[in-house]
């Protein structure tokens, strides 16, 4: 049977933090290959198993897209949500959701199996500080090499 | 009061830092580094009087907490 999260001992593989944003990538110290993430910010902390440190450069990713487009095409944002799943277990939904009325609006969702909903609201400085917090914690996983 | 961390090895054999979650008080379920004497130190921002800090929690939370300036010195 595998561990609880609780009962693993977990260690410190990347960092980053802007403002009053910081974000922890941890992995189990076992013989698990299990990772975590932490994401803080003024008003939020969640904790949360990833599929592994590509989750990073996947959340990043996502982030950016909004000025990609507003760069290359100059055309009006497209009004689709978008949605990019960030955690790991399906039972307890992670996930980063792009705004369709403002392009730099996000939505830090959680979403329990019994429909416990839990939303936070970031734009402007938070988006700004939460892509730096992110752009650092990834020169770390990026220094630690292919997993 | 210099943060000493706490280490292990990873699955690479590399020295990481050892993480722990606050077992007791207000600040129950964060995941802090720790240190060389098994303190917790988790990241806590400015409020009231004090700057943004390191709250040293002892015990897992159990024995309170010491405050510590981003210089190492106890606020």
């Amino acid at each position: 049977m595998k561990p609880s999260e609780d009962d693993l001992s977990r260690g410190l593989v990347a960092v980053g933090s802007a403002g009053g944003w910081q974000v922890d990538l941890d992995e189990a110290i076992s013989d698990d290959e299990r990772w975590f993430m932490q994401i803080e910010g003024p008003s939020v902390y969640l904790n949360f198993e990833v599929e592994s440190p590509r989750v990073i450069d996947k959340a990043l990713e996502f982030l950016m897209k909004r000025k990609k487009a507003d760069s290359e095409s100059r055309r009006r944002w497209s009004r689709k949500n978008d949605e990019l799943k960030i955690g790991k277990c399906d039972k307890e939904l992670v996930t980063l959701v792009r705004d369709d009325e403002f392009a730099d609006r996000y939505f830090l969702a959680v979403q329990t199996a019994t429909k416990l909903t839990f939303r936070v609201t970031f734009g402007g400085k938070d988006l700004v500080q939460l892509e730096s917090a992110l752009r650092q914690a990834k020169i770390d996983v990026d220094d630690e090499g292919p997993e | 009061m210099p943060f000493i961390p706490k280490l292990d090895k990873n699955k690479k054999g590399e020295p990481i830092i050892v993480k722990k979650t606050i077992q007791h008080g207000p600040k129950k379920g964060k995941k802090g580094y720790v240190d060389s004497s098994g303190k917790i130190w988790i990241r806590d921002r400015a409020h009231g009087d004090y700057p943004d800090h390191w709250d040293v929690q002892e015990n897992g939370g159990k024995m309170g907490r010491t405050r510590v300036g981003d210089d190492g010195e106890p606020l």
